[in-house]
């Protein structure tokens, strides 16, 4: 009993201090920003690297997440009666909530957690410290772009997730459930779109800054060789899932309160 | 001659990582403009020694000055600025994997003097043939044999014009001819006038270059002087170290 | 292609262990005990925020569509129960286990443990696989219905604190068929096999030291999300062409 509160209290110090040193990260990160001083060729180098090779992960993903909806309304269609419901039911969950949060956490694993591998064989390398030792600071150099790259790519991509997602709810209507992909679309146009879009967007962007400073965070405390940055990968992706959904709840209750 | 005036000081300096006591209460001078080898058994704390000065460790007591500058008290943005000045080089080249030697070199440059990308890289260029390295300038760190890495990041340091350069076991590891020409390169610095720091157990490279010995052992310093009376000090642990006696207090 | 040549040795040698009853025994109860332990508290704490956002996108569409939120309660938990308890627990899983077994195995596989094992003629898929995969299909079921009720009790006080919507009428059943529930349980225990089957799989393609781990664990992460994505559609199809 003394040995389970002992662990559970060593745990909550130490989520303690990584939250604590997320926050200093995403300080450093954004006082790096400004004066915005970028590397433009490493910029574009990240967005390419980061932004077009996700595409067909996210195409994917977005599809079936659409498709998945569709299916999933169905159920509560036939027990309501509620026709307008599969396409306004579907739209709105993949715009506002689905779209971003899923695109999210497969981002997470494409983007991020390579990013904390990256970095993380950097420091094991004792490259990281040799940049500080050639006085390039770690933070503008590898983290900046990173950060600008992240948050820019998914939310660019989660406007092409949005659509494929809608895609493939009208493609399920019309294929799986025999209903007129027409019928989908009149549902959706029923409800007010835009909003759930842009909320989805800004959770886009939100969920961008959780994946950059989560990774670079974790990548660059690593410590202990192959096994070390194995971990860190691992505490990343959790602690960006965890992040996310905090992050979305947050902006889910402030959206409506507005 | 007279006494040079110290470039970098420390002052009564402890270290300990968790309950393993590295250095305690070491005081040393690094005279300017003069070639200082650290010398001392593996993992008398060498490498921890010199990171002080730059600032990628700081002691748990004690104090260490750079010029007029208390160095451990800075904080990271200040600390570039003194990096700039007193630039450590990696006994592990700690080059870039995924760029050329060429873009290694550049990236320095163009991080310091706020020049485009194709400038920087035709002032890596330049330095790379001053050092005579022109034929690495394409190649990938990785497909190079490991003295030409040393030399390359060697030159990466240089590419910043440090006023003291501190030098982690530049030849350890080494084949004889590649450490001959890093020695030479070392010696070319020397006469430039800039202040070298090297950490070695190299005794060749000692005789070759050194103004000064510092021999660390036991978390202390055990010698300060000359490099004659290095070699022909009266004391059995230098005595033991330096005519590599299998018997003796190390 | 070479990992999916050892995705497909490793399904089959677990089919034949799963015929023959051959679990792994303490060491698969080992296994459980930490893969549940390991996930539970990341699972219970990302649930109740599902559940409080699922609640509150759930209600602006009704109030949309419908206007009246007589329903949401248990169009919650059929929804719950069916999609979101299982998905998430399943993507939570490739998450927090999936990436720790890709580290773990890679790491041996690159500190050549992997080898020393073939050489001592262990077979490091029977040692290492075979006990995870049935594990994290038990632990993938208990953290999908532990995950559900969590999502439903926090969705269950926004409902009430946001919504006014009090528990009695939140609290319905109405909506939950035995359909539902054969669906959620299967979608979790695939889910919960698939995960740790391609991780693995991934851990012992790495190569290359720190990086191939590295490599190896964001790999594992993105293949078992997205076949946990792609295995949900299937069976939602399937349960959908089945009613």
């Amino acid at each position: 009993m003394k040995m389970l509160l002992a662990s559970f209290g060593r745990d909550f110090l130490d989520s303690l201090a990584r939250v604590g040193s997320l926050n200093v990260m995403f300080y450093r990160t954004l006082r790096s920003l400004f004066p915005p001083r970028y590397d433009r060729e490493e910029l574009f180098r990240q967005l390419h690297r980061i932004g077009v090779r996700s595409l067909p992960i996210v195409i994917l993903t977005a599809l079936l997440v659409g498709v998945i909806m569709v299916l999933q309304s169905m159920t509560y269609v036939r027990k309501t009666g509620a026709t307008g419901f599969v396409g306004a039911g579907a739209g709105l969950a993949v715009l506002s909530e689905l779209g971003p949060s899923l695109i999210g956490l497969m981002f997470s694993g494409r983007v991020g957690a390579n990013a904390a591998a990256e970095l993380g064989n950097m420091v094991v390398s004792e490259q990281v410290e040799a940049l500080r030792a050639l006085a390039i600071d770690p933070i503008r150099f590898l983290v900046a772009p990173r950060f600008v790259a992240i948050v820019t790519s998914l939310v660019l991509l989660t406007v092409v997730g949005d659509l494929c997602g809608l895609v493939g709810g009208a493609m399920a209507c019309h294929w799986l459930l025999d209903i007129d992909w027409r019928t989908f679309v009149a549902g959706l146009m029923e409800v007010e779109l835009l909003d759930d879009f842009i909320v989805g967007l800004v959770k886009a962007a939100a969920f961008g800054g959780v994946i950059s400073t989560v990774s670079s965070n974790y990548g660059l405390t690593v410590s202990g060789g192959a096994q070390g940055v194995g971990r860190a990968v691992n505490g990343c992706v959790v602690t960006t899932a965890l992040g996310i959904f905090i992050a979305d709840y947050v902006i889910t209750w402030v959206w409506f309160q507005i | 001659m007279s006494e040079p005036t110290p470039v970098a000081r420390l002052i009564g300096v402890d270290k300990s990582f968790g309950s393993h006591t590295v250095l305690a209460a070491v005081t040393l001078e690094l005279p300017a403009g003069r070639c200082t080898f650290v010398a001392g058994p593996s993992g008398t704390g060498k490498s921890v020694l010199v990171r002080h000065l730059v600032g990628l460790l700081r002691p748990d007591a004690g104090e260490v000055w750079y010029r007029d500058l208390r160095v451990d008290q800075l904080d990271e943005q200040a600390l570039l600025v003194l990096r700039r000045k007193c630039v450590y080089v990696f006994q592990h080249p700690t080059l870039f994997d995924s760029m050329s030697v060429a873009e290694n070199v550049a990236l320095v440059v163009k991080y310091h003097k706020g020049v485009k990308a194709r400038v920087a890289e035709s002032l890596a260029r330049a330095q790379l043939e001053r050092m005579g390295l022109s034929r690495l300038a394409d190649a990938r760190p990785p497909e190079l044999p490991s003295g030409e890495q040393k030399l390359v990041s060697l030159a990466r340091a240089l590419a910043l014009e440090p006023e003291t350069l501190i030098l982690d076991e530049p030849t350890t590891g080494l084949d004889p001819y590649a450490a001959f020409e890093i020695d030479a390169h070392v010696r070319q610095l020397k006469e430039q006038g800039v202040t070298l720091l090297v950490i070695s157990h190299d005794l060749q490279s000692i005789r070759r270059l050194a103004d000064e010995v510092v021999f660390l052992f036991d978390r202390q310093v055990r010698y300060q002087g000359g490099m004659q009376g290095f070699f022909e000090a009266n004391d059995p642990v230098l005595d033991q170290f330096v005519h590599a006696r299998v018997h003796g207090a190390i | 292609m070479a990992l999916w040549i050892t995705v497909g040795q490793m399904l089959s040698l677990s089919l034949w262990a799963l015929l023959r009853l051959r679990l792994g025994g303490r060491e698969m109860v080992r296994q459980v005990y930490e893969t549940g332990n390991r996930s539970i508290l990341f699972v219970g704490i990302t649930m109740a925020f599902i559940g409080m956002i699922g609640v509150y996108e759930l209600a602006s569409t009704m109030e949309a569509v419908l206007p009246e939120y007589s329903t949401l309660g248990a169009a919650t938990l059929q929804g719950l129960t069916r999609e979101m308890g299982p998905i998430m627990a399943g993507l939570l899983l490739a998450t927090r286990v999936g990436t720790g077994m890709a580290a773990e195995i890679g790491s041996m596989q690159v500190s050549d443990q992997i080898d020393a094992m073939k050489l001592c003629s262990v077979d490091p898929v029977e040692l290492l696989v075979l006990p995870r995969l049935f594990a994290s299909s038990i632990a993938s079921l208990g953290l999908a219905a532990l995950g559900t009720t969590i999502a439903f009790f926090s969705g269950m006080a926004v409902a009430w604190f946001g919504f006014s919507i009090l528990p009695d009428t939140f609290m319905s059943l109405r909506f939950v068929v035995t359909g539902d529930l054969i669906m959620g349980i299967s979608k979790a225990l695939v889910f919960g096999f698939t995960v740790p089957l391609v991780s693995c799989a991934c851990g012992f393609q790495a190569s290359g030291g720190s990086e191939g781990v590295g490599k190896a664990t964001t790999r594992a992460v993105v293949l078992s999300s997205f076949l946990v994505i792609v295995e949900d559609a299937l069976i939602t199809y399937i349960g959908e062409v089945l009613q």
